[in-house]
C-alpha cells in the first residue's frame, strides 16, 4: 500500500487509529493491532512476500533469544551474531542480487540458467532493521524482546516498513512497549504526515513527469532539457524520499512513537561531505556504526581509511539497487569524499567567494551522482551527461526546452524554496513576533495542502515511491 | 500561553479527523456499493498484486465528490500557471486550446502512408467514375504556441499533404478559409474538447456546400446559413470536454455547446440504414433519426458532442424523403458528426464512413461506391482515421 494513496489515506489510516486509540488503555493489544495493520499494509502490495518478511522476523526473533540466552559466552554469540548477518544477507542476496550476479557471470561466459526472482518491495529497509535488532541486543543497546509480536512489530511497523527510514532497534526498544501519545504530538504527527503527502504528490510527481521526459528521449533532447530533466529529477528524489520520511516520522507520533529525522536540507550542504550527514541519515549512520566503525573507522592509517571508505561506498551503491549504476554512483561519491578528505576540502577554502563557488560545485557533484543513479545503464547516463555538456549534436537550446522551463518555473522556485529552511526560520520568526499566530497559520495551511494533496491523488495513476524498489 | 495552543491543537485535531472520518465513511460506502466489481475482480486477478492494485483504481475512480476534487486539482493548475497538465497528456495552447500531447505515434505516421495510399487511390476510383473528390483536412489546434515537437499531430497531417499534393487530388484548404471568414482557431476547436464548436461545424457545411456547387453539384437553397432564428431553434449547454475531465472547470473555463433544432423538424423524413449488414436502424424526425433525440434528454452524463448520428459504427446511409439534393459518400472522423448532421437537411442521401471503427474483412468504400451513384465524394479529416481508410 503507498501512503499517497486514497485506500491508505480514506481507509487504512482511520482504521488504523481507529483501533489503535480505541484500545488505548491496553498496550499489548495496541502493539497487535497494530502489527496487523502492518502486515495488512505489506501484503496489499505484496501478497505472497509477506510470508517472508514473517520468516525473517521469526528467525531474527529466535537469534535475538539465542544471544540472550547465551549471553555468557562470547563463542556463542559469536556465532549467532554470524548467523544472523549470513541469513540476512542471505535473504537479501537471493532476492536482490542473485539475478544480477548470474546475469554478469553468464557475460564472462560462465553456463548458468538465467534467474528471474521479483524484488520484494522494501526488502532492504527492513532486512537491515532486522540486522539492527538482533547487533544491539548483542551489543547490548537495547533489551532483547521476549515477545516475538513486538520483534515484529519492530521490523514490520507499516510507518517505516517500505523505504525507511530504517529506525535503529537501539532507538525504539524503550517505546515498543513505553511509549506516550498526546494530543500535542499527535497534532505535529499529522502536520508532518500532511507535509510529507504534499511534497510526495504536489512536488515530487510533478517532476517526475519532466524527469521522466527527459531521461526517456534524451536522444533527441537539447542541453537544456537535458539540464532542466536532470534539475527536476535531482527534486524528484528528494521530495518523493523525504516526503516519505517525513509521512513516516508524522505516522510514527500519531501512534507515540518517536523516529530519528532523516534528512537535514540535502541541497544547502557546503560540500559532499556534509550532504551525506544531511542526506538518508538513517543510513549513512547505519553503515557507519555497523560498517565503517567496525571497520576502523577514520583513526586509521591512510591505506586503510581509503579501504574503509571503498568498502562502505560499494556497499551504499549496491544497496540501492542490483545494477552497474548504483555501483557506480557509489564509487562516484567514493572518489569525491576520498578528495575532500584526503585533500582537506572544504575547509581549504577561506574567500566567501570560493565557498560559493564549493557549494555550487557540491551540487553539480550531487546531480551528476543523480543522472548516474536514474540511468536505466552507465552508457545512458554516459550520453545523458554528454547532452548535458553539449558535446552532442543536438542544439543547445531549443523550443522544446524553453517551453518545459516557462512552464515549471513556478515550480522550481517552490522547490528551491521548499529545499531549504526558510519557510521554517520565517515561521520561528513569526512566532517570536506574534506567538500562537504561527500555529493558526500553519494549521489552515496544512488542511488546505491536506485537501490539495487530495485532490492530486484522486488524479494520479499508480506512482509508487523511488525507495520502494530498493 | 500554552492553553492557546491547545485549543489551536484541538481545533486543528477536529477538523482533521473530521475530514479523515468522512472520507472513510463516504468511501467505505461507495465501496460497498461497488462489491459486484471487488469480486468480479478476484474472479479475474485471484489474491495478487494486480488484485490489489486494481481496487485502488477501484476506490480512486469512485472516491467521494471526485468531480469536485478534479476541480480542485485544476484549480491549482491555473494558479501555478501550468500549461501541461496530467502526466504529459495535455498541453494549452497560448489561445486557450487545450491539445493532446505527443498523440501521435510513431505508428500513427506510419499510417499517415497508408492513409495517403487509400487517399489516392479513392480519388483514381472517383476520376474513373466522374464524381468529384474533395479531401478536407481540417486546420491544426495547435496554433504554433506549442513546440511541435511536444504536440506532433502536424507531422501526421503534414505527411499525407506532401504525399497527395502533387497528385491532383481536391484538396480544400480549411486552415485559409477561416482566415478569410475572420475565424479564429479558439472559435473554430472548442477549448475543452477536441472537437468543432457547432458554429465552426455549421461553417465546414457551408464550405463543402460552397466547393460542391463549384464542381456543379447542387445542394440547393435550403443549406444551412448560420444561426437563422427562423429556421432554428438554439438551444444552449454548458460542455466540460474531453481534454479537460482531468482538470475540471477552473482550469480552462467550459465550452458552450449550441443545438441548433430545424424549427420545421415535424415536416422532414429520414431513413437510417446500416451499410454492413444492409439492416434497417431507424427513421423519423431529424431530432430521432440524425440528433437521436439529444435535446430532449437532460444535461447530466450527457456529452453533447459525439452523439450525434452513431458513434462507434462503421457505415451507414441516411436517407432525407423530403430532398432531391445531392447523393453523397462522406468518409470523417467524429470532427465531423454534426457538420454532416447539418448536410443531411438538404441531401437525399448521405453514405456515412468512419474508418476508425472497421468490420473485419468489409470493405466500405468499395462497397458503397459498387452500390451507388455518388454525386460526390468527400473526406473530412480531423483526427487520425485509423490503419487505413478501406477497413482491415
Amino acid at each position: 500500500m503507498i501512503f499517497s494513496n486514497m485506500v491508505f489515506i480514506f481507509f487504512a489510516l482511520p482504521l488504523a487509529l481507529g483501533g489503535y486509540y480505541l484500545l488505548r488503555s491496553w498496550r499489548t493489544a495496541q502493539n497487535v493491532w497494530l502489527l496487523l495493520i502492518s502486515l495488512f499494509f505489506y501484503a496489499w502490495g505484496e501478497p505472497y512476500f509477506v510470508l517472508l518478511m514473517i520468516l525473517s522476523i521469526t528467525i531474527n526473533y529466535i537469534l535475538g533469544i539465542l544471544i540472550s540466552l547465551y549471553r555468557q559466552d562470547e563463542r556463542v554469540i559469536r556465532i549467532v551474531l554470524t548467523l544472523n548477518v549470513l541469513f540476512n544477507m542471505g535473504l537479501l542476496f537471493i532476492f536482490k542480487y542473485l539475478g544480477f550476479t548470474v546475469f554478469n557471470l553468464q557475460k564472462i561466459g560462465i553456463p548458468l540458467a538465467t534467474v528471474n526472482i521479483v524484488l520484494p518491495i522494501g526488502i532492504s529497509f527492513y532486512t537491515f532493521q532486522a540486522m539492527s535488532y538482533v547487533i544491539d541486543v548483542y551489543r547490548g543497546d537495547g533489551e532483547v524482546q521476549k515477545n516475538p509480536l513486538n520483534v515484529g512489530l519492530y521490523i514490520a511497523f507499516f510507518p517505516q516498513l517500505i523505504a525507511g527510514p530504517i529506525v535503529r532497534y537501539s532507538t525504539i526498544a524503550e517505546q515498543i512497549t513505553h511509549r506516550i501519545e498526546n494530543i500535542d504530538d499527535f497534532c505535529v504527527g499529522i502536520k508532518r504526515f500532511v507535509y510529507g503527502l504534499s511534497k510526495k504528490l504536489l512536488l515530487a510527481n510533478s517532476f517526475a513527469t519532466f524527469a521522466d521526459y527527459a531521461f526517456n528521449n534524451i536522444s533527441r533532447s537539447s542541453t537544456l532539457t537535458a539540464w532542466i530533466g536532470a534539475l527536476c529529477y535531482s527534486f524528484q528524489i528528494f521530495f518523493d524520499f523525504s516526503g516519505y520520511s517525513d509521512m513516516a516520522i508524522g505516522l510514527g507520533k500519531m501512534f507515540g512513537f518517536q523516529f530519528l529525522e532523516n534528512f537535514d536540507y540535502p541541497y544547502i550542504s557546503k560540500s559532499v561531505s556534509e550532504f551525506w550527514r544531511r542526506w538518508h541519515i538513517s543510513l549513512g549512520t547505519w553503515f557507519r556504526d555497523y560498517v565503517y566503525f567496525p571497520l576502523g573507522g577514520s583513526r586509521v592509517d591512510k591505506k586503510r581509511l581509503f579501504f574503509n571508505l571503498l568498502v562502505v561506498w560499494f556497499l551504499t551503491g549496491v544497496w540501492h539497487g542490483a545494477n552497474w549504476t548504483f555501483v557506480v554512483w557509489g564509487l562516484w561519491y567514493f572518489m569525491i569524499l576520498c578528495f575532500e578528505k584526503f585533500f582537506g576540502y572544504p575547509e581549504r577554502v577561506r574567500s566567501d567567494f570560493g565557498k560559493f563557488i564549493y557549494r555550487i560545485f557540491t551540487l553539480l557533484c550531487v546531480v551528476i551522482g543523480w543522472i548516474i543513479f536514474r540511468a536505466p545503464s552507465l552508457p545512458a547516463a554516459v550520453d545523458y551527461l554528454k547532452t548535458m555538456a553539449g558535446v552532442t549534436p543536438t542544439p543547445l537550446i531549443d523550443d522544446i526546452g524553453i517551453f518545459i522551463l516557462k512552464d515549471l518555473i513556478l515550480l522550481l522556485i517552490i522547490g528551491a524554496i521548499a529545499s531549504t529552511p526558510i519557510i521554517k526560520k520565517i515561521g520561528i520568526k513569526i512566532e517570536k513576533k506574534a506567538p500562537g499566530l504561527c500555529s493558526v497559520i500553519s494549521s489552515v495551511g496544512i488542511v488546505m495542502l491536506f485537501c490539495i494533496s487530495i485532490s492530486y491523488s484522486v488524479n494520479a495513476r499508480y506512482n509508487p515511491f523511488i525507495y520502494f524498489n530498493f | 500561553m500554552k492553553k492557546q495552543v491547545s485549543t489551536n491543537s484541538i481545533c486543528f485535531l477536529f477538523v482533521f479527523l473530521f475530514i479523515l472520518s468522512m472520507g472513510f465513511l463516504l468511501n467505505l460506502r461507495n465501496l460497498v456499493q461497488n462489491r459486484g466489481t471487488v469480486y468480479e475482480i478476484y474472479l479475474e486477478e485471484g489474491y495478487s498484486k494486480a488484485y490489489f492494485e486494481k481496487i485502488d483504481n477501484l476506490y480512486r475512480e469512485n472516491v467521494n465528490k471526485k468531480d469536485k476534487w478534479i476541480e480542485m486539482y485544476g484549480a491549482v493548475q491555473r494558479l501555478l500557471g501550468r500549461s501541461i497538465i496530467g502526466n504529459m497528456e495535455y498541453v494549452k495552447n497560448e489561445n486557450g486550446l487545450i491539445n493532446f500531447m505527443l498523440n501521435i505515434d510513431a505508428q500513427d505516421i506510419v499510417n499517415a502512408d497508408v492513409i495517403s495510399n487509400d487517399l489516392l487511390t479513392l480519388n483514381s476510383v472517383c476520376r474513373e467514375k466522374g464524381i468529384p473528390f474533395f479531401y478536407v483536412p481540417l486546420p491544426l489546434r495547435n496554433d504554433g504556441s506549442v513546440p511541435s515537437g511536444l504536440v506532433n499531430a502536424n507531422l501526421y497531417f503534414e505527411k499525407i499533404r506532401k504525399n497527395i499534393e502533387n497528385e491532383e487530388v481536391s484538396i480544400v484548404n480549411v486552415a485559409n478559409l477561416l482566415k478569410i471568414e475572420k475565424m479564429p482557431l479558439e472559435k473554430f476547436y472548442m477549448k475543452t474538447d477536441v472537437h468543432l464548436t457547432t458554429e465552426a461545424e455549421i461553417l465546414i457545411a457551408n464550405i463543402l456546400a460552397k466547393v460542391l456547387q463549384d464542381k456543379g453539384v447542387n445542394i440547393g437553397e435550403e443549406l444551412i446559413t448560420g444561426t437563422d432564428d427562423s429556421r432554428y431553434n438554439m438551444h444552449s449547454h454548458k460542455l466540460l470536454g474531453n481534454l479537460a475531465r482531468s482538470v475540471g472547470k477552473y482550469y480552462n473555463g467550459v465550452d458552450i455547446f449550441n443545438e441548433y433544432i430545424p424549427v420545421d423538424d415535424r415536416n422532414t423524413m429520414f431513413i437510417m440504414k446500416d451499410l454492413v449488414s444492409d439492416n434497417f436502424l431507424k427513421d423519423g424526425i431529424y431530432s430521432h433519426v440524425v440528433m437521436n433525440n439529444y435535446d430532449d434528454l437532460g444535461d447530466e452524463n450527457l456529452y453533447w458532442v459525439t452523439n450525434y448520428l452513431r458513434f462507434g459504427q462503421y457505415a451507414y446511409n441516411i436517407e432525407n424523403k423530403q430532398s432531391d439534393g445531392p447523393n453523397l459518400l462522406i468518409i470523417a472522423d467524429s470532427c465531423g458528426y454534426r457538420a454532416i448532421a447539418f448536410l443531411t437537411l438538404c441531401c437525399r442521401n448521405i453514405t456515412f464512413i468512419d474508418p476508425r471503427f472497421p468490420v473485419k474483412g468489409i470493405n466500405a468504400i468499395e462497397n458503397a461506391m459498387d452500390q451507388y451513384n455518388y454525386d460526390a465524394v468527400i473526406c473530412l479529416h480531423g483526427y487520425p482515421l485509423g490503419d487505413s481508410l478501406y477497413g482491415k
